[in-house]
């Protein structure tokens, strides 16, 4: 946050913020254009080098000054070229007290005490989604997070739930004004020309007195006068909308079924996907909505590449003889269901001594250990049975990749059907390795599981006694996942006891606590033993300056952290004379690129004995 | 940074544009072009036959130049040689009747007072013919003003006898700022005043060529810039000509304008503009000769009001009288209203609706 904007949730990219001026204002938020260039009003443009002199400009200054008031931002004097010249230039910058809210056109570079960056030329992208994105992309990476982004002259209701999820905060009303006069009649998913509609199809105050004989008899400017109500109210409940999507942290799901109306849009939502690297700095480990992943676009997302990817990285198989490839099922925790109930029960005295990895569309790979682990028990997706070819192409990679790296010399059996078998044949192809099937047709068919039971009996040796499944594998595996390699031996060691029913396991060693299983994510809470255990490894570590904290790590206690922190990532706090857990509120990101706010939420502190 | 030619100056990327032109070749005994037209010459509407002469070219549009301007491109591929000049005054002037009397306005793409452009043998034989002939009541010459100079002028009134002789200058607007960034044009209104005032002397009136809406200024801004450079330039001026910014072939304005970053101004806009300027200043002649008014590529507004709300302008350039100008009206001015208002606002993001 800044003096002047603060931002209160987030989710990835998107965030809902307070912006203080004369009053609080929610954002994301519609400016009302006409009104900035009063000097009276919440946003106030302090004119343009190209009409205005430098003494006029100073003047102006001198009189915004002189109301001594920081209840109106100020938009500081520019020169504008547009985007195909670029070369934008501000001044007098430094003649405005920086006490007052100030917003400033984005010109290549981050200044001190900026409230607001303007994205120039943001208007004229609309046909242009890859260079928008470029622009957009390019300012949230350069200004300090936690200033708010205004987007000019863009604002429809169409368009501001993608936008708002590249990280817009700010709109104006511009566009939805051009468009009022041009006959317009606006809704979220396009307009319509109100003369070509037979009734209106909304039911706000404004439409519902109105019938369509009563729009028809309106001149042009009564047209105007009307449509602009309508319009202005369907944006304005669009942002109210946006905002609580970001409150339930399922804004990408609306934006993915809302950016299909249109090629701008969409195209937006799938640069944004090829570009991961900015959004997934910032995006969440785990959220608590379940994730909804129906459209072509969702294969894409995030934390699906992010569980992959850090599987590949950082998840060791266990040491046996035999890898059993199963398919999905609906039901999560896959273990809880019919179909792997009827898997487990079937492999009875073997299960133990064999490796378990479940194929899932669009997950990939998942290894029974992380069944529970956000976002492997918290996707929800259309099953029909029929998959695109990209679906299949994302899961076959996965899967490809995992065996290749994963699998060993492990011998490799696929209880599976249909498109799951098409998959695996595949691969198999691919990375030239036999796959044995043990399916005669369906999975749980009585034949099909005693032919499961007597294969992998069958392939399993006499000494492999690896005894895989009990909880402590389970639990060093989350911890490797979520905090390293090698993390899991030190954390969940040999000589640890695991307690609690299942999923609810608790990590001791002698006596001491070290961790617990949240079963909600699916990820490890630590202790300050814990935290004390993986000190040494400097991993998902925040440094402190010299103080005791209490309650929440606010970012200019801030030292150094580890890049790879993510929001709501376990995090250990490391001080002179301090050693404390909590949860991340900011990405490492964040924390690196922002002024104030709260960055850590902390749960145990422990002063240390330095003496 | 957010920019595409961040380390290019616009002067560079002018250049690089008209680098890609090719210039067509055609005889030089033909002028670019020549044509005959109605202005208000003390209070009459008499003949005008304008001739745009086929020379080397603007020397300061050859290495970049002008913004918004395409005019280069109507020079020739090769040398005109002196003869050929004359070749193409003759022509010019077989127009014309044998006994109209007209007014002559000489173009040149460039400057007429440019010695490299129109060497001074051709100036001599150019100017000498026109002083000759009877029907000429009088002559302009469009040029930069740093060729307005005590000799250039003294020789050239030498040559046209006691015809009245007038400069036309392309100042385009009284900000400096506007004129070098935006159109890049090199010199400053204090080079216009010394013209001027150079020509005031030596008994040459001056008529000054505006631009309304050079390109990164806003419909609103664009008004008031027209409506200020009038109000500057009244004491050195006897004409103001307003040319409302159109999209030329080979320009950066048309390359903004490819890419949605340029508008053609409002008709409604200069209608504002000489509604302001003329009744603030009713001696002065106002003209303006909407070209292309109604495309997409030239000054408009909706396609039903453009072709009439430009006759207006070209009737009012001819009368001067402001009462053609009122009860225009149409829906696309509520529009245009709100661009005025909001065009200032978009941060460079012209509206281009």
């Amino acid at each position: 946050m800044t003096k002047y904007f603060e931002i209160i949730d987030k989710n990835g990219s998107a965030r809902l913020g307070n912006l203080k001026l004369k009053q609080n204002i929610r954002t994301p938020a519609l400016i009302d254009t006409p009104g900035i260039k009063d000097f009276e009003s919440l946003f106030i443009d302090l004119g343009s080098m190209w009409n205005s002199s430098n003494d006029e400009l100073i003047k102006i200054i001198k009189h915004i000054q002189e109301k001594g008031s920081c209840e109106n931002l100020v938009i500081v004097p520019h020169q504008i070229f547009t985007p195909t010249v670029g070369n934008i230039k501000s001044s007098f910058l430094d003649d405005i007290s920086n006490s007052i809210p100030i917003g400033l056109v984005y010109d290549g570079y981050k200044k001190d005490n900026v409230d607001m960056y303007i994205i120039s030329g943001s208007g004229i992208y609309s046909k242009n989604a890859r260079r928008f994105f470029e622009q957009i992309l390019e300012i949230k990476s350069n200004v300090p997070f936690d200033t708010a982004i205004y987007a000019p002259a863009v604002a429809l209701p169409q368009n501001i739930a993608t936008l708002t999820y590249l990280g817009v905060d700010l709109f104006d009303s511009t566009a939805v004004l051009i468009a009022s006069s041009q006959d317009m009649y606006l809704t979220t998913y396009g307009f319509y020309d109100i003369n070509q509609l037979s009734e209106l199809p909304c039911m706000c105050q404004d439409c519902s007195s109105l019938s369509h004989q009563n729009v028809m008899s309106m001149t042009r400017k009564e047209r105007f006068s009307f449509l602009k109500k309508h319009n202005i109210n369907v944006i304005k409940a669009e942002l109210a909308n946006v905002r609580q999507k970001i409150k339930d942290g399922c804004l990408r799901e609306y934006v993915e079924s809302q950016s299909s109306s249109s090629p701008l849009l969409t195209s937006l939502l799938r640069h944004s996907d090829n570009n991961p690297t900015y959004m997934e700095k910032i995006t969440e480990i785990v959220r608590s909505r379940t994730l909804i992943a129906n459209t072509s676009d969702s294969l894409h997302r995030i934390e699906f590449s992010r569980f992959s990817q850090r599987t590949l990285d950082r998840y060791s198989p266990p040491d046996n003889s035999v890898c059993l490839i199963l398919p999905c099922s609906a039901r999560k925790p896959y273990s809880f269901s019919q179909s792997h109930q009827k898997y487990i029960k079937a492999l009875g005295k073997y299960r133990k001594y064999i490796h378990e990895i479940i194929l899932s569309s669009p997950l990939g790979v998942i290894p029974r250990e992380l069944e529970l682990t956000y976002p492997a028990a918290h996707y929800d997706i259309a099953v029909t049975g029929h998959w695109s070819e990209d679906e299949k192409k994302i899961v076959a990679d996965r899967l490809s990749s995992y065996l290749k790296y994963k699998s060993g010399s492990k011998k490799i059996v696929a209880h599976v059907e249909g498109v799951y078998r098409e998959i695996c044949e595949r691969v198999s192809l691919e990375l030239n390795i036999d796959i044995i099937y043990t399916a005669t047709g369906k999975t749980t068919s009585k034949d099909s599981l005693s032919n499961l039971r007597k294969t992998v009996s069958l392939l399993l040796d006499e000494s492999s006694n690896f005894r895989n499944l009990e909880p402590r594998k389970m639990l060093k595996s989350i911890a490797d996942y979520q905090f390293g390699s090698k993390i899991g031996e030190i954390l969940v060691p040999n000589n640890s006891i695991i307690k609690g029913p299942y999923p609810k396991y608790q990590v001791y060693i002698d006596q001491d606590q070290i961790a617990t299983l949240i079963p909600q994510y699916g990820i490890l809470a630590l202790t300050i033993e814990g935290a004390k255990l993986i000190a040494d490894e400097n991993k998902y570590t925040v440094y402190i300056d010299d103080f005791i904290p209490k309650g929440s790590i606010l970012v200019p206690g801030i030292i150094n952290v580890d890049p790879d922190i993510r929001p709501k990532d376990e995090v250990i706090v490391k001080g002179p004379r301090v050693i404390c857990v909590g949860r991340a509120v900011m990405s490492a990101y964040e924390m690196m690129n922002s002024s104030y706010g709260i960055a850590v939420d902390i749960r145990h502190v422990q002063k240390l004995d330095n003496s | 940074m957010t920019n595409n030619n961040n380390n290019k100056s616009i002067n560079e990327m002018v250049l690089d544009i008209r680098n890609r032109q090719r210039i067509k070749p055609s005889s030089n005994d033909i002028p670019t072009a020549s044509w005959k037209g109605k202005d208000l010459f003390n209070g009459d509407i008499v003949s005008t036959l304008t001739i745009i002469f086929k020379t080397d070219g603007c020397y300061w549009g050859k290495a970049g130049g002008c913004t918004m301007c395409g005019y280069v491109y109507d020079s020739a591929a090769e040398s005109p040689d002196d003869s050929n000049l004359m070749n193409q005054l003759n022509k010019s002037l077989e127009k014309l009747d044998e006994n109209e009397d007209v007014i002559i306005k000489i173009f040149t793409s460039g400057s007429f007072l440019d010695p490299n452009e129109i060497s001074l043998v051709s100036r001599k034989g150019i100017l000498t013919t026109l002083g000759a002939d009877q029907r000429i009541k009088k002559i302009i010459v469009e040029t930069r003003p740093e060729f307005v100079t005590n000799s250039a002028l003294e020789e050239s009134l030498g040559y046209v006898g006691n015809k009245p002789f007038e400069i036309a200058i392309g100042l385009e607007t009284s900000s400096d700022k506007i004129r070098l960034e935006s159109i890049n044009k090199g010199y400053t209104f204090n080079d216009f005043i010394q013209a001027s005032e150079i020509a005031k002397k030596k008994g040459v009136t001056t008529k000054t060529y505006l631009l309304l809406k050079p390109p990164f200024i806003s419909e609103g801004q664009a008004i008031n810039d027209i409506v200020k450079s009038a109000n500057d330039i009244v004491p050195y001026s006897e004409t103001i000509s307003i040319n409302l910014c159109n999209v030329q072939k080979g320009t950066l304005v048309e390359r903004l304008w490819e890419n949605k970053e340029y508008r053609p101004p409002w008709l409604w806009s200069i209608v504002e503009a000489i509604k302001a300027i003329k009744s603030e200043h009713p001696d002065i002649l106002v003209m303006s000769d909407p070209v292309g008014a109604g495309s997409e590529r030239g000054p408009h507004n909706c396609k039903e009001c453009s072709k009439t709300v430009a006759n207006a302008i070209r009737t009012f350039s001819q009368t001067q009288d402001l009462r053609v100008l009122e009860n225009l009206s149409c829906d696309c001015k509520l529009t245009w209203e709100l661009v005025k208002q909001l065009d200032d606002l978009t941060y460079g993001s012209p509206i281009t609706v």
